[in-house]
């Protein structure tokens, strides 16, 4: 099984972002980028080439789904597991979410101690099936 | 009917025309709070919306009182109705404002929170046993304000009507223990013993686990903060008309008197001075009756000052198991 190195996260919000890169790199000992926007996963994947993408839901211009959508439609995006995070967790959303196609749902406000080990948990179920 | 745009005949004045007017989500209401006027002499008092000529959902109050003949059926209804639509406006937006206020107070105190345990653990570098004391009190009181301010969009969704219920039936015995086992740790920092009495032959209830447990955790919580250290809290499961009964029992400090009629309302607490020392948000109580009654359950309580107090929930069992 491949193990998980590479994270991309988009997030508006620029403290909850940082938060979430100092702790998956300290705790988790990812290699974490960061996009402030929708547009900006498409400048940075080809570069980067994130195993996992976390996503936020609500961003202003280009919201999660929408993203998700126009990821899946390039070829180097089509197969990346995408997890969402986001306060709205009410479970008609989240079933909305996972007919998105997104692997999983994380909570926000995430516990930063303990956002490491979930998405190794998420990874695990998504690599485990090959 | 002027009060609805609409001119003398226009529509009569019978109880079905009355109906035809009435908003889809109020019939049932409306219609079931005469039944027990009608019946039982519950009095007759609603907020309801009606179709206004022009095609928009007007809000009314009406209260009324029936007229009744010798062989006690309902012949006549007379009162009075008020348009509360402006009324109900305001509240909507009030509610809309403080749901996005506290929608846009969580997300800055998610970075504060986060960035504060890493710090405290040590995550990004050594600190002193000084600045490990401030950081948590920063902690502390960040965890404080996220706690109220998930109170309050509770309480908003619970008014609004748009908070998720999920029901279920479940056996009451083990949901209890559930909710009694996550408060074990807080029991025992107060030194407060728990001892639950569980039914006897099991009841299925339809609840939303999670909110249920939200309801016993509330007033467990609350029966160990009011106690007096030493003390004992106990959890009675019994079986009342139909219902299956909750007992919360404390032998703490109780509820003062003249507080005694507040206690549901929100932003409420006995005096700002325990207040302070027990730490809560002033809503739980007022969250908690709404769920139970979201549930079709009752809420009650009785209380001696320096005695105790005890809450009293009832939930429809549904049959037993």
């Amino acid at each position: 099984m491949k193990s998980l190195k590479r994270i991309l996260y988009v997030e508006d919000d620029q403290d909850i972002s940082s938060i979430a890169k100092f702790t998956l790199e300290t705790i988790g000992g990812f290699e974490v980028d960061i996009c402030h926007s929708g547009k900006e996963v498409f400048e940075k994947i080809s570069e980067f080439k994130p195993q996992l993408i976390l996503l936020d839901v609500m961003m202003p211009d280009m919201d999660g789904p929408t993203t998700l959508r126009k990821l899946r439609a390039l070829p180097e995006g089509k197969d990346i597991p995408v997890v969402f995070v986001t306060a709205r967790i009410q479970s008609h959303q989240i079933e909305e979410y996972q007919e998105f196609g997104a692997l999983g749902t994380i909570a926000k406000p995430f516990d930063p101690l303990t956002l490491s080990t979930e998405i190794e948990k998420l990874w695990m179920s998504y690599a485990g099936r090959f | 009917m002027t009060l609805l745009g609409y001119k003398g005949k226009e529509i009569g004045h019978e109880v079905a025309d009355f109906k035809r007017l009435l908003h889809l989500d109020d019939v049932d209401l409306v219609m079931s709070a005469i039944n027990r006027h009608a019946s039982q002499k519950i009095p007759y008092d609603i907020d309801y919306r009606l179709k206004h000529k022009d095609g928009h959902y007007h809000w009314f109050h009406s209260n009324g009182q029936g007229l009744w003949d010798q062989e006690g059926k309902l012949i006549q209804m007379s009162g009075f109705i008020t348009d509360i639509h402006q009324h109900k406006e305001i509240e909507r937006l009030k509610d809309e404002f403080i749901a996005n206020v506290s929608h846009e107070l969580r997300t800055p105190l998610t970075s504060i929170r986060g960035s504060l345990s890493l710090i405290s653990l040590g995550t990004a570098g050594r600190i002193t046993p000084k600045t490990k004391e401030l950081i948590d009190i920063a902690q502390k009181n960040a965890e404080r304000l996220i706690l109220l301010i998930n109170d309050m969009l509770d309480l908003e969704k619970l008014t609004s009507g748009t908070m998720d219920f999920h029901f279920e039936e479940v056996l009451v015995n083990g949901l209890t223990k559930h909710a009694v086992n996550a408060n074990l740790k807080l029991a025992k920092k107060h030194q407060i013993a728990i001892t639950p009495r569980y039914l006897e032959q099991d009841a299925i209830i339809k609840v939303d686990k999670a909110r249920f447990i939200q309801v016993l955790d509330n007033l467990l919580s609350n029966a160990i903060k009011f106690s007096y250290s030493g003390g004992l809290v106990e959890v009675i499961l019994s079986r009342y008309r139909g219902f299956v009964r909750i007992m919360v029992v404390d032998r703490g400090i109780g509820i003062p008197k003249d507080f005694r009629p507040k206690i549901f309302q929100k932003f409420t607490q006995a005096d700002a001075s325990s207040s302070r020392q027990k730490a809560g948000t002033g809503l739980g109580l007022t969250i908690t009756k709404q769920i139970v009654e979201y549930m079709n359950g009752k809420i009650s309580f009785k209380s001696q000052v320096n005695k105790g107090t005890t809450f009293c929930v009832d939930i429809p069992e549904v049959r037993a198991a």
